[in-house]
């Protein structure tokens, strides 16, 4: 099982990077917009993030990084 | 059991956790690189309700209607300048109805539930704020919160830092968080006279992230969480039905460690014009305590058959070892090796049928 | 389960970008450049600017800290009002124009504003970071570059300016 499952993340990762290209700062239009961010809704997402942790004592995971425009 | 009345307490208030989802974990906020340019303030109503109990589950006794709940929530973003913003979240809950109080055989000797009745009315507020400080390629995020009901009380505080790397490809994250938290039952003691009437709870959070731009319509995400538990973590409301032993408690473990895995995936569609959001989250709970979860090592899913083996032998290490090797063979299997060891022994099937050794010394 | 998250971890690793070859800086000829304003009503290349200090700002509208700088430009402007050697120009990168139209049409600005939405000009500097603006000479040579924007940063380009005249 756990062959299976690092096969298909290993395949899931090769296909996702044949599109992996180098993004230049001023391509970052559509990264940036509110829809990519991890959380679009973040009131939503803290409500649900409770109503996990309240109910099914599942908690976390959510240490967010990367994406966004990239301005300085 | 017959003793129990159909009118049960009406200040029976359920554990709601209040030591709720720490700030690392709600503030997903990429490493923008910036403050936003003005002040902001969202607000959102919720009201949900909770699935009423199906009637082959319910014992009868008690309400069947389980919870509904309200919840008011306000978000306030103040750029205080350019490398500082703070964020200020508060929550206003309201729950109302019926509780799970704990799990009996009916006729059949099948499980049912004994509910309390639907007169639970309670509140929960909280409040939290948190600073993003923008330092170069660095982001800190220091934030401090609590938590309050009528029986339990939580303060938290914690900080994560987000580095990107040259090219702002890549975002690396960490942080750590901690919460200690107080509960006070404030049911009728003369309903329960045996539960706790003050307990502490402590957790403990860690987490380390990677972030990935892929392309300029993909990015991806991964963490990894390790929260540890320790302190008073039973319900002191519910209770362990136990035919030789009426009115048994909830009796947990002292201390748990749960690991988290995962893994975001935001890719654009310029045919849909929107955004498809792949999330995916792993949970594992490793306990050294012979009645906890177990994992199957060969599925790593958790194991099906006998829920808890209570074992007796000379040396603790035999008696451990013999019932974990129990739970991991299964129901039928595991029943079979017990007896064939000669040791007394109790087990609880996931039926809740409770079979073992008789006359005990 | 950790066999796994190796995977993960080394794939991830695996992923990291590299720099880019080329940046644009101080000493450094500007590269050329051509392009049509945002309106499309004339066309400007850098033949056109020789003689003047330029200054040259790279923008888009998904950007916050470009949009905060792009009303303070007008001011950098003004002050140099009166003189025919100084240039305020910005170059707009957005893939869809009518999103930087839409914010142009918000905010009162009288410098020109070029539209290169294919990326090629700010390939040609090398730009880095968003926004990142550039002072050039006279003799078309790059005497500052700064990167990102602040409030008050306006002044220390003005000052920039104001060495070369």
């Amino acid at each position: 099982m756990n062959k299976i499952l690092s096969c298909t993340i290993i395949l899931l990762v090769i296909s996702l990077t044949s599109a992996c290209t180098t993004v230049k700062p001023w391509e970052r239009g559509t990264l940036s917009k509110k829809e990519m961010s991890w959380s679009p809704d973040p009131l939503a997402n803290t409500l649900s993030e409770h109503i996990y942790f309240a109910k099914e004592a599942a908690a976390g995971g959510y240490g967010s990084a990367g994406g966004g425009c990239g301005c300085n | 059991m017959s003793n129990i009345k159909q009118n049960l307490s009406p200040s029976l208030a359920a554990l709601y956790s209040a030591a709720f989802t720490l700030p690392i974990y709600n503030k997903a906020v990429e490493a923008a690189g910036a403050p936003d340019s003005a002040p902001s303030v969202s607000a959102r109503i919720s009201k949900y309700d909770e699935d009423n109990l199906s009637s082959g589950d319910f014992s009868g006794l008690g309400d069947q209607k389980r919870y509904d709940i309200e919840v008011g929530q306000v978000s306030i973003v103040y750029p205080i300048n350019d490398t500082v913003q703070l964020t200020v979240d508060s929550a206003y809950e309201k729950m109302s109805g019926a509780s799970p109080w704990f799990v009996q055989p009916d006729a059949q000797n099948n499980p049912v539930q004994v509910m309390s009745s639907a007169t639970i009315d309670d509140a929960r507020f909280d409040a939290s704020a948190k600073l993003d400080i923008y330092k170069g390629k660095y982001t800190i995020s220091p934030s401090v919160g609590f938590s309050t009901e009528k029986d339990y009380q939580a303060v938290f505080g914690g900080v994560s830092v987000a580095r990107e790397l040259d090219n702002k490809s890549t975002t690396l994250r960490a942080g750590l968080a901690a919460s200690f938290d107080e509960v006070k039952p404030t049911d009728d003691p003369s309903i329960d006279p045996g539960r706790p009437d003050k307990e502490d709870k402590e957790n403990v959070t860690g987490f380390v992230g990677i972030g990935q731009v892929i392309n300029k319509n993909t990015v991806v995400q991964s963490t990894f969480t390790v929260s540890h538990y320790s302190g008073y973590l039973s319900d002191p409301y519910k209770l362990v039905f136990n035919s030789a032993q009426p009115g048994l408690r909830d009796n947990r473990p002292d201390d748990r460690t749960q690991y988290i895995w995962s893994a975001q995936l935001r890719r654009w569609s310029e045919i849909f014009n929107a955004a498809l959001h792949a999330d995916y989250r792993f949970y594992m709970t490793i306990e050294g305590k012979r009645y906890a979860h177990i994992l199957n090592p060969k599925t790593g899913w958790p194991i099906e058959g006998l829920s808890a083996v209570s074992e007796i032998a000379s040396e603790c290490l035999i008696a451990g070892s013999c019932s974990t090797v129990a739970m991991l063979k299964g129901e039928e299997e595991g029943k079979s090796w017990l007896e064939d060891l000669k040791l007394p022994y109790i087990c609880i099937d996931n039926k809740m049928h409770i079979e073992g050794t008789t006359n005990i010394n | 389960m950790f066999r796994i998250i190796q995977v993960l971890l080394i794939s991830f690793f695996c992923l990291l970008s590299s720099q880019f070859a080329y940046s644009a800086s101080v000493g450094d000829n500007a590269p050329s450049f051509r392009a049509r304003t945002l309106n499309g009503a004339e066309t400007i290349s850098n033949t056109d600017l020789e003689g003047k200090v330029v200054f040259v700002d790279f923008w888009a509208s998904w950007c916050p800290p470009c949009l905060k700088s792009l009303p303070e430009f007008e001011n950098l402007q003004s002050s140099f009002s009166g003189r025919d050697d100084v240039v305020v120009l910005a170059i707009n990168l957005d893939e869809n124009p009518q999103d930087a139209k839409d914010f142009i049409n918000k905010i009162n600005v009288t410098y020109k504003i070029l539209a290169d939405k294919d990326g090629a000009i700010p390939e040609s500097f090398g730009v880095n970071a968003m926004p990142t603006s550039y002072v050039i000479d006279k003799s078309g040579v790059i005497r500052y570059v700064h990167s990102g924007y602040k409030s008050g940063d306006v002044s220390k380009i003005k000052a920039e300016i104001e060495k070369l005249l």
